[in-house]
């Protein structure tokens, strides 16, 4: 007479029970996929200057941005939209009233408005290119803005993960959890 | 996964819309996070006009807290989400209108001087860091998060002109190296200490980052399998106990270093107390 005894069916019913929690499913897929994109921010943030050779915080803000968000039935990652104009690049225009945009050319306008500099003034050159500047300590203008109507930015798909990679994340820790 | 982008509105639809904290957080707790960041904006900033303590806690607000469908609404009309450039312009703006200034006309210019560059930075990005921080430790600390992932590690992310030796602090605290990486349990009091102004001078009194004034190190979760892994914690440990948090409790700062005029201001307050010569909330 032989004994079977059935290893198999408390597993599955575990694993069915595990199954069933969708809360907390969704919750752990959206903490991997969370955690993959601020590793990925990390490793943008030491490399990150800007155009002025200035280490900057962009990619450390971002990363701190980074959170999740799950419900039963979703299961998402949030951030700052910053990112979305890097990832899949576009056009950026002034909003309300204003007609230009101001982009910072001088290391001095770095993060800052242009309203910050109380004695600053507009130069149009003959090519009727718009400038904000100030008086420099040679007397000479001090160009610290370049005035335009919108900025064009190229995707960059490098901005985040790969799809293929936020699988592979996710995958990997929902298998850990459900194996245990 | 969205191959292209999705309007806030579309996400809302989507998602559950709520700012950068935890979801957990209900009305009640994120009214006491708002009275809680405006007392550490006091705390940390130490500028005692209430006035400019306001304007730093709503512009760190506006900050933070993401794009609503109000502001989806307004698209085109202002801008969705508030910059750290506006941010910087409106708290100088208002330490201006008010007068907050320093004393002492050496110090114009320098991060003692309120409207300096370099200090209005350090305010805006310390309280930003701070309640980001502060969201994210919550959101660790859920039970089922702990289970999966129960320790994190000490990260550079950003490169700092004059490093700290965060190592050597870490060591100072009861940290250990494991392959050369520092790693603990995510409850463990080694993340109090490593913030301890008591211990580090520039320490800010929490247990999650930033640690240090104009740190760039940050925390990143450290998986059960890679804990165990690396010998952080034994195959099978129990998930570590949830840690609830006030954000109050963060708020302390060691005396040193402060004039004896302000000293006495900050003594003199009915909200402050004194322990060991560190200051905190009452």
């Amino acid at each position: 007479m032989g004994l079977a005894i059935d290893t198999a069916t408390p597993n599955l019913d575990k694993l069915k029970r595990k199954l069933a929690q969708k809360s907390t499913i969704n919750k752990l897929y959206a903490r991997a996929v969370a955690i993959l994109f601020r590793k990925h921010f990390r490793k943008l943030s030491g490399t990150n200057k800007n155009r002025f050779g200035v280490k900057n915080s962009f990619w450390d803000r971002m990363r701190n941005s980074v959170r999740k968000e799950s419900t039963p039935t979703v299961s998402a990652v949030i951030m700052d939209r910053a990112v979305a104009l890097r990832k899949f690049g576009g056009t950026v225009n002034p909003t309300g009233s204003k007609r230009f945009l101001t982009i910072p050319i001088h290391r001095d306008a770095y993060g800052k408005k242009a309203a910050e500099f109380e004695d600053s003034y507009v130069i149009t050159t003959k090519r009727n290119k718009k400038f904000i500047a100030i008086d420099g300590d040679d007397g000479d203008p001090k160009f610290l803005y370049l005035m335009t109507e919108s900025t064009q930015h190229k995707p960059n798909s490098a901005a985040t993960p790969d799809d293929e990679a936020v699988k592979a994340e996710a995958f990997s820790e929902l298998t850990t959890y459900l194996n245990k | 996964m969205f191959t292209k982008p999705v309007t806030w509105a579309d996400g809302v639809r989507r998602l559950l819309a709520r700012g950068l904290l935890p979801t957990s957080l209900g009305t009640d707790d994120l009214r006491a996070l708002d009275v809680g960041l405006k007392r550490r904006a006091s705390f940390s900033a130490r500028i005692e006009n209430l006035q400019a303590l306001q304007k730093i806690n709503d512009v760190v607000k506006e900050l933070i807290r993401g794009i609503s469908p109000e502001d989806e609404a307004l698209r085109g009309k202002k801008p969705l989400q508030m910059s750290v450039a506006e941010a910087r312009f409106q708290v100088r703006k208002t330490f201006k209108e008010l007068g907050v200034t320093v004393t002492d006309s050496g110090d114009v210019g320098t991060i003692k001087d309120p409207q300096s560059d370099q200090r209005i930075n350090l305010i805006v990005s310390t309280q930003e860091q701070l309640a980001q921080g502060y969201g994210h430790f919550i959101a660790g600390h859920d039970p089922d998060i702990l289970d999966v992932w129960p320790c994190q590690e000490l990260v550079r992310v950003v490169d700092a002109e004059e490093p700290r030796d965060w190592e050597a602090r870490w060591k100072r605290v009861g940290g250990q190296l494991y392959a050369g990486r520092m790693i603990a349990l995510k409850n463990s009091d080694i993340w109090d200490r490593l913030g301890d102004p008591a211990i580090f001078k520039d320490g800010l009194g929490n247990p999650y980052p930033p640690f240090a004034f104009g740190s760039g190190m940050r925390v990143e979760d450290v998986s059960r399998d890679e804990a165990e892994e690396l010998g952080v914690i034994a195959r099978g440990t129990p998930a570590p106990l949830a840690r609830a948090r006030d954000v109050d409790e963060d708020a302390k700062v060691s005396l040193e270093g402060f004039d004896d005029e302000l000293k006495q201001a900050l003594l003199d307050n009915p909200e402050y107390v004194l322990d060991g010569g560190v200051l905190t909330l009452r």
